[in-house]
């Protein structure tokens, strides 16, 4: 039955799909009953809660064929993977380490590559896990580091930006940027390590340099 | 209340510095999007503090950099917040010095003098950060480097080297050279002056001087600094921050005063008023980060000690000027308060808002902790037999010791803390008395954490009825905090010697042998309040030749007192008949008692024999002869290694 979905805290497209059946996100994303949606958020494992996804008819998707014919259905089945890039404060990558990441219950043991950086396949309604940094590149070896899957918010949001700052280490508070000297902080300090104007306002030229930096 | 944690704790607090942990961040979790296409997502791991250590301008002279004697205090505090914190110990540091915003007359940006003033303090405030360094490195070549580089009022030059000779001479009573008159000075005097023109004189001093400062606290450059040594001029591990992160600004109505002061050359104002009201902005700190935490020095934001502002006045808030000039009407602004006081956006960050070190009053002295260290005192143990140290326990012996003899007790403290320091454990032997008896204790004094052998000496014996009174007791301050069991002085019989003193040839067959033995004490004198008994028990007998016995049963010969001598035992037996061959054999061993102790049928170490009376022929004639050996027996409860015997009688043609 076709209806608008809500979109939750930690939603992200896949798992909507998923959690109505589909295995291929595409089919709702580029329904022309969500080209706002697609225009305004762009990527569409980055939504914002109170979202409205229209969900269509899973009728509308199914082949017809004539009946007296064979038919194959191929489940185009788009995968969702899991990328970070790990570095110290000082960008100094974390090289291959070995790392625990947990997600859903699942262990995968994967390696960092030179840049610091982990790729992992992860269930399409995957919502968090835990990464654990082996060896002894980083202070942080061995403790257990929450991940919070589909939660982080568009760039235009401010939790979105606080949330990518906390990410690069910048420390700018809880996420509706309510502790205003340290959201301030963190963005003149984003700003002073990337050459832009410093004045602690998050704007647009900002906001693209630190999802450019974020890397989403 | 959640404010108070976001302080932590303070370690220690004095007019010189304060110690503390900072509290523990909120647990970071990372908040990210999956992908279906080519976004990653970058995490950086931040640093962050989890100590500080801040020394305070009163151990520095003003506008100099020379470390005053009394900073060992801070360099206690110090040493002890890393042993008594397992996330302080071995963790990374950097050192950051400040300086007052005041320079000359006018501090306002813009101003014809506010460049040189911040140069000035940058240096001045980087050279008493280096300085720090060096005393927790003992390196004295940056100090021997401050001396040669005169700045400001540096009393580096031969102020400083009395300093240190007074200091390393009183044990570091106060570092003033206004001392009493008197015929030495002239040597004093020459002696300083040789020093100061001597850079390799004044290296050792400077080296003796740290070595006094710091005690056993000595830090690793390229182990316990933040960049690991890595960058040119301590890069990352030292930094000077100038003037631009001050705790306290005047009110602008002061600031026009001073301002006048310095215009009207009135020094009574400019050096009893407002220098000693920036005395809080002195200072230098100490960060202490996540163990591990390394950065790489071109990539920290910090300019070294020794580099210009350039790389400061980078880091500064947007508005960094405005936050460190003094703007306000009628009242002074405070970090603490408003925490818009620090020029430097990027030191605000890392060292803490809600840091006690961050802020104009003194912090409240930590918690009333007494010195109330965890005190247990092991057992004097008696050996038996005795030996001079670490004797295993004899299975029911009482807690004694011989006179004269010494033996090692265990002493353990725990919780010997901070608040300890400057006290200590005295040990002694309470209820000393010539009815107790008496004991000494070495060494009579315990400062620290740890198990500690101390040596009891036994002195006069303990009277009968009063064993068990003496006790090793552990006072602090005159309070008792432990005390051991209590235990007894005593001599104790060991060993039994037997030698052949004569042939038994009559109605009976056998020998008679001498009885001696020793006194564990090494006085035979001693054992007047110990008995002994010997405990006799048959063994095999071939009947004939021997006659049977009615029983077979353990005999005792009734308790005699230890200090007898010349003591005569006899073993005989009836006369066997001639024939057939054969032995009677016996165990023997001895027991003892002690008055003093209450020790009672105690095994007397060394004490066992076998006696074998046996009949043989010799062509014809049936003989006997009666023989004895040392030899481990047990008879009873009582288990003796062999006593000293080995020799048979003549023999006794029978019948």
């Amino acid at each position: 039955m076709e209806d608008y979905y809500t979109v939750q805290q930690g939603d992200h497209l896949s798992k909507i799909a998923k959690d109505n059946g589909f295995t291929d996100y595409t089919v709702i994303w580029d329904h022309p009953n969500n080209s706002d949606l697609k225009k305004l958020r762009q990527n569409p494992n980055i939504l914002l809660p109170g979202d409205e996804v229209f969900i269509p008819d899973m009728e509308q998707k199914q082949e017809s064929g004539a009946t007296d014919k064979k038919h194959t259905f191929t489940v185009d089945k788009k995968t969702l993977k899991l990328r970070l890039v790990l570095e110290d404060i000082y960008e100094k990558p974390i090289a291959g380490a070995q790392c625990a990441l947990l997600i859903d219950g699942q262990v995968f043991q994967l390696t960092t590559d030179g840049n610091g950086k982990l790729e992992q396949e992860i269930p399409l309604d995957a919502k968090e896990g835990t990464l654990t940094i082996r060896g002894d590149q980083t202070p942080f070896a061995n403790e257990v580091i929450p991940i919070k899957i589909g939660h982080l918010d568009p760039i235009d949001e401010i939790s979105g930006q606080v949330a990518r700052l906390n990410n690069l280490g910048y420390s700018a508070g809880p996420l509706d940027g309510s502790d205003a000297d340290a959201f301030n902080s963190a963005v003149q300090e984003f700003q002073c390590d990337n050459n832009i104007t410093i004045d602690g306002i998050c704007g647009p030229n900002t906001q693209s340099k630190l999802k450019q930096v974020h890397g989403c | 209340m959640p404010d108070d944690k976001k302080k932590g704790a303070i370690h220690s607090s004095s007019e010189g510095g304060t110690a503390g942990i900072y509290p523990a961040p909120d647990p970071s979790e990372f908040l990210v999007a999956p992908s279906t296409s080519t976004e990653s997502n970058n995490i950086n791991l931040n640093l962050f503090l989890t100590a500080y250590m801040c020394i305070s301008d009163i151990r520095f002279k003003f506008d100099s950099s020379f470390v005053l004697p009394a900073v060992q205090a801070e360099m206690q505090a110090f040493s002890s917040l890393r042993k008594q914190n397992p996330q302080v110990m071995g963790s990374p540091i950097s050192i950051f010095g400040h300086a007052d915003p005041s320079f000359q007359g006018n501090f306002e940006v813009g101003s014809q003098y506010a460049k040189s003033g911040d140069d000035y303090n940058k240096t001045l405030s980087g050279r008493r950060a280096i300085a720090i360094y060096a005393l927790l490195i003992r390196d004295p070549s940056f100090w021997n480097t401050l001396y040669t580089k005169h700045l400001g009022s540096d009393i580096w030059g031969e102020d400083s080297i009395r300093i240190m000779l007074d200091a390393l001479r009183h044990g570091g009573s106060s570092g003033s050279g206004g001392s009493s008159q008197n015929s030495s000075d002239s040597a004093k005097n020459s002696r300083v002056h040789d020093i100061a023109n001597d850079s390799g004189q004044r290296q050792q001093l400077f080296l003796q001087y740290m070595t006094f400062l710091c005690g056993d606290l000595k830090l690793d450059k390229s182990a316990d600094f933040l960049a690991r040594n890595a960058g040119p001029d301590q890069k990352g591990d030292v930094q000077g921050c100038s003037r631009f992160n001050p705790l306290l600004l005047f009110s602008s109505e002061d600031e026009a005063g001073f301002k006048q002061a310095f215009a009207d050359k009135d020094e009574t104002t400019l050096r009893g008023e407002r220098d000693p009201r920036n005395a809080v902005n002195r200072r230098v700190m100490i960060l202490i980060f996540k163990k591990g935490s390394q950065v790489l020095p071109a990539k920290w934001p910090c300019p070294s000690y020794k580099d210009g502002t350039a790389g400061c006045i980078k880091r500064f808030w947007s508005d960094g000027n405005t936050r460190r000039s003094t703007h306000t009407s009628g009242a002074e602004r405070k970090f603490e308060l408003s925490a818009d006081t620090f020029a430097c956006r990027f030191y605000q960050r890392i060292s803490g808002d809600k840091s006690p070190c961050n802020s104009t009053s003194p912090p409240p002295p930590p918690a009333p902790r007494p010195c109330s260290p965890t005190i247990s005192i092991g057992h004097v143990v008696r050996g038996n037999p005795y030996v001079p140290r670490n004797a295993s326990t004899a299975d029911g012996m009482p807690d004694s010791i011989p006179p004269s003899k010494t033996y090692e007790v265990e002493v353990t403290v725990a919780n010997w803390t901070a608040e300890c320091l400057g006290k200590h454990i005295e040990l002694s032997i309470a209820n000393s008395s010539s009815d107790n008896g008496t004991a000494t204790i070495s060494p009579a004094q315990i400062a620290d954490n740890g198990t500690f052998k101390v040596t009891i000496t036994g002195g006069d014996q303990t009277k009968p009825g009063n064993g068990g009174k003496l006790k090793i007791q552990a006072k602090l301050n005159g309070a008792v905090k432990a005390e051991s069991p209590g235990f007894t002085v005593c001599a104790h019989p060991i060993d039994l010697i037997n030698a052949f003193a004569g042939d038994v040839n009559g109605g009976g067959v056998g020998m008679r042998v001498t009885v001696d033995w020793h006194s564990d004490s090494g006085t035979f004198t001693e054992l007047d309040e110990a008995e002994f008994s010997e405990v006799v028990k048959p063994g095999p007998r071939n009947s004939p030749p021997f006659a049977t016995l009615a029983s077979s049963r353990q005999v005792n010969s009734g308790f005699l007192a230890s200090n007898l001598t010349g003591l005569v035992d006899t073993h005989t037996t009836g006369r066997p008949s001639a024939g057939p061959a054969g032995s009677n054999n016996f165990d023997q061993l001895f027991i003892f008692k002690c008055h003093r102790c209450g020790a009672n049928n105690k095994n007397q170490p060394n004490s066992g024999f076998n006696i074998i009376h046996e009949v043989f022929q010799v062509s014809t004639t049936w003989k006997h002869h009666v023989t004895k050996v040392g030899a481990t027996v047990t008879i009873g409860a009582n288990t003796s290694q062999p006593g000293t015997a080995g020799f048979t009688s003549p023999d006794h043609t029978l019948p």
